[in-house]
């Protein structure tokens, strides 16, 4: 008897889960729910990731990877072309693991490179893509991917409520730097300068080198599947641009990729770069190194053909 | 080894066909010890040894107080079984904070890098060790009462040590290890638990228990905490520091949420993991967060350890029976005592405090006697008065919250003096808003308990239209399921695991 009536109630909450399964599903395909960009850094990660393995790009692609720094260049600027598999936290290794798995078009990848490659590989962010099961399930049913998530997507409406679709976009008129934005810069580089002037330690030097070593065999690998690899980094805070750490790392890094073996990009012009933290460019700078990357790639690319 | 990952599934549903295969129903017990002991191993093999040690130690404690025919021979052996127990809590858990204390009471500045105080402090903090010491504590004192009670010509109180040693050691074992509650509890009294040792049936599993319960923990864990800890992220040092005080504020009411739904949740998935065992576990939650007072929410969170409290602790020092101020000093010790049981650090020695405070002072102005029968007057008022009392006892705990969230003292007061300094820093809403909608189920699970309503009764509501009643509550259940399949949290530890 109690056992009749368990799987009797099993069963209705399991009709009910299907039901409520399918509608959902319905109103994604039926255009009625927006996808959402992500309420939380790791969201936005997974989301820009889930998209490019899942969706695709048609023909052969700008693949753009790195940490934050990279996703901070790329969410300001206006290159909808490209595929920016920046990692909020996270490093290139990501995204060229993203890359690896894969079955896309190749075409160019762009590896950021700095002292964030020691930083581990987010492991479980491919699981959560390509693990067993998982990857067909999403790419069968939309409603199981990140953007889909209900309650991103009903913050997204609720954000989205009172704007019209179709006004014009806004002028963007607002200064490169604010007085509070200066402010905060220069508190930002208060506090990172002296750890900034303070060498590699031994323990540091060796993650750095132990996460190259990985990212040359994802390079070989990548290339082997007909990818450009073409590598770079982003300008930091020119208050901190000399600082003993910022050049060794440099220098490191220049030692690891030489230029006889890997194509660099032209560093950008060296001017007054600024952060809002002592890491992430303002947005006008951002704009800035982004169109600039974007005119290196196609000058770099047209020279190797 | 987490309930939430695909490992446990896989040691659940192993377990669960092998233990009620008819042929080996005679060896069920064995069974869930090697579960047991399995599931424990898989995060630190190693910390088995420990495990063991301890079961060892509550099987021959109880075992000797059990059959010794002299009081002085039985209260010398439940003594040692205590002080043992204590011993390694106090080893494992408090040896590097008492180190500490030490080396700064002697000015040594240096930190060790070998011998015994370096030892002290790198000493590996087993997982569940909190949980099953006190199980063991409780084992020992129970058989010691019993059989003075015995002495006196009381009944015994429903369970026996068993004569032969083995089978009692196989008992004691399971008791302590039983892998749904040896992480994080419920703490498990012996007298409720060792009755229920005894065959079990696929025909007798209560479903609706099991079922009901699995699907509401897990939806608590991995729905609610599990995204909410995206949130209370913020909370941690020093990104407080650059938020406004009401995104603060919210997130703090945010991690309030999200430390019931994760310790709330663990204890519905232990008792439906334990129920589809034929095992029942006590509840460890009563909807706490609409408690009237403080007394009534320590009668309605973390059960288990309240009543252990009480039971070993509070009584033993005389409870309220000598008389005022002992009562209030009893109420300090016991609190002070049950906060660092959390952990080893004077935040959580901090947190005790004040909720020790916090009951003395109820105490002192008879605010504790507000849960004792409905307000008088209209619904209205009794509505909006119980209302007053929930959110300032919800106001109070959720204060006390920080001292967990920040362990750090220092970081916990700067924390509070930021609030202040925050004022005109504008809401981020980014934040604000997941949690507030995060936090719905848990609103809405505690309301049909909000003390107007439940005095109202849900009944006649059920009784007018029980079809719809149950097609209502089945159609939740979906939902529940569908939230739990498409918008998981990040697979966490639970908080309690860390205790």
């Amino acid at each position: 008897m109690r056992m009749r009536a368990g799987i009797q109630g099993l069963l209705l909450t399991l009709a009910s889960f299907v039901g409520l399964l399918a509608l959902y599903q319905g109103l994604i395909w039926g255009g009625v729910l927006p996808a959402s960009g992500g309420m939380t850094q790791w969201e936005e990660n997974v989301i820009r990731s889930e998209r490019y393995v899942y969706d695709g790009v048609t023909g052969a692609p700008v693949v753009l990877t790195g940490s934050s720094l990279m996703a901070n260049v790329m969410g300001h600027s206006d290159w909808d072309t490209a595929v920016d598999l920046g990692m909020n936290g996270g490093t290139s290794q990501s995204g060229l693991e993203i890359l690896r798995h894969s079955a896309h078009t190749p075409g160019v990848v762009v590896v950021e490179l700095n002292d964030t490659i020691s930083r581990p590989l987010d492991g479980k962010l491919l699981e959560g893509i390509f693990g067993p099961g998982i990857y067909q399930l999403r790419n069968a049913f939309s409603m199981f991917r990140t953007e889909y998530r209900p309650l991103s997507v009903l913050v997204r409406i609720l954000a989205t409520y009172d704007n019209d679709p179709n006004a014009a976009p806004a002028d963007d008129t607002r200064p490169r730097l604010t007085a509070r934005d200066q402010q905060r810069r220069e508190r930002a580089v208060a506090r990172a300068y002296p750890t900034m002037m303070q060498p590699l330690s031994a323990a540091e030097e060796t993650e750095i080198r132990r996460s190259a070593v990985a990212i040359q065999q994802q390079i070989t690998d990548l290339e082997a599947q007909g990818w450009r690899v073409l590598l770079t980094d982003l300008p930091r805070d020119s208050k901190l641009a000399t600082t003993t750490r910022e050049q060794q790392v440099r220098a490191l890094l220049q030692e690891l990729f030489p230029s006889d073996r890997y194509r660099w990009l032209p560093e950008p012009p060296a001017r007054d770069w600024a952060t809002r933290d002592g890491s992430h460019l303002v947005r006008a700078d951002a704009r800035d190194v982004a169109a600039f990357l974007r005119e290196q790639i196609a000058v770099t690319m047209a020279s190797a053909e | 080894m987490l309930f939430t990952s695909r490992e446990f599934f896989v040691l659940y549903a192993v377990t669960f066909l092998l233990y009620y295969l008819p042929p080996l129903r005679r060896i069920q017990v064995g069974i869930l010890i090697v579960a047991s002991l399995s599931f424990y191993a898989w995060s630190d093999p190693a910390l088995l040894l420990l495990l063991i040690g301890s079961i060892a130690i509550n099987s021959l404690a109880s075992y000797m107080v059990a059959f010794n025919r002299e009081r002085r021979a039985r209260i010398a052996w439940a003594t040692a079984g205590i002080l043992l127990n204590l011993g390694i809590l106090v080893l494992f858990k408090y040896g590097a904070l008492v180190t500490n204390l030490f080396l700064q009471s002697f000015g040594v500045a240096a930190t060790p890098t070998e011998g015994l105080a370096y030892l002290l402090l790198h000493m590996p903090l087993p997982i569940g060790i909190s949980f099953y010491t006190f199980e063991g504590i409780s084992l020992v004192v129970d058989t010691l009462r019993q059989e003075h009670d015995a002495e006196l010509g009381k009944s015994r109180h429903g369970w026996d040590v068993d004569r032969n040693f083995l089978k009692h050691v196989a008992n004691t074992s399971f008791f302590v290890a039983f892998f749904p509650h040896l992480i994080a509890g419920p703490v498990l009294k012996a007298k409720s638990f060792f009755p229920q040792i005894k065959p079990k049936a696929l025909g007798e599993i209560n479903w609706d228990l099991t079922l009901r319960s699995l699907l509401i923990g897990y939806f608590l864990k991995v729905f609610v905490a599990d995204n909410l800890q995206d949130y209370t992220f913020w909370l941690t040092y020093p990104y407080y520091q650059t938020q406004g005080t009401i995104t603060n504020l919210v997130l703090l009411y945010g991690y309030s949420i999200q430390i019931f739904a994760d310790f709330a949740g663990y204890s519905l998935i232990a008792i439906g993991l334990a129920a589809g065992l034929g095992y029942e576990l006590m509840q460890n939650f009563n909807f706490p967060y609409i408690s009237r007072s403080l007394a009534e929410f320590w009668r309605r969170w973390h059960i288990s350890l309240s009543t252990w409290l009480r039971d070993y602790l509070y009584i033993p020092l005389g409870g309220n029976r000598k008389g005022e101020p002992r009562t209030y000093l009893n109420l300090l010790i016991v609190m002070t005592l049950g906060g660092l049981w959390h952990g080893s650090t004077w935040s959580y020695a901090i947190w005790g405090v004040f909720h020790g405070l916090g009951l003395g002072v109820e105490r002192f102005f008879k605010l504790d006697r507000v849960s004792e029968g409905a307000v008088a007057g209209s619904w209205l008022r009794r509505w909006l008065v119980d209302g007053l009392r929930v959110v300032a006892i919800f106001g109070f705990v959720t204060v006390g919250w920080v001292f967990f969230k920040l362990p750090d003292f220092g970081q916990a007061l700067d924390f509070f003096a930021t609030l202040p300094a925050n004022l005109t820093q504008a809401p981020a809403l980014l934040r604000i808003v997941p949690v507030i909608l995060y936090s719905i189920p848990v609103l809405l699970y505690h309301l049909p308990h909000y003390p107007t309503i439940l005095e109202g009764g849900l009944e006649p509501l059920a009784r007018h239209s029980r079809v719809f009643w149950r097609a209502g509550q089945y159609a939740v259940y979906g939902l529940m399921l569908t939230l739990l399949a498409l918008n998981p949290g990040s697979s966490e530890a639970f908080i309690y695991f860390q205790f």
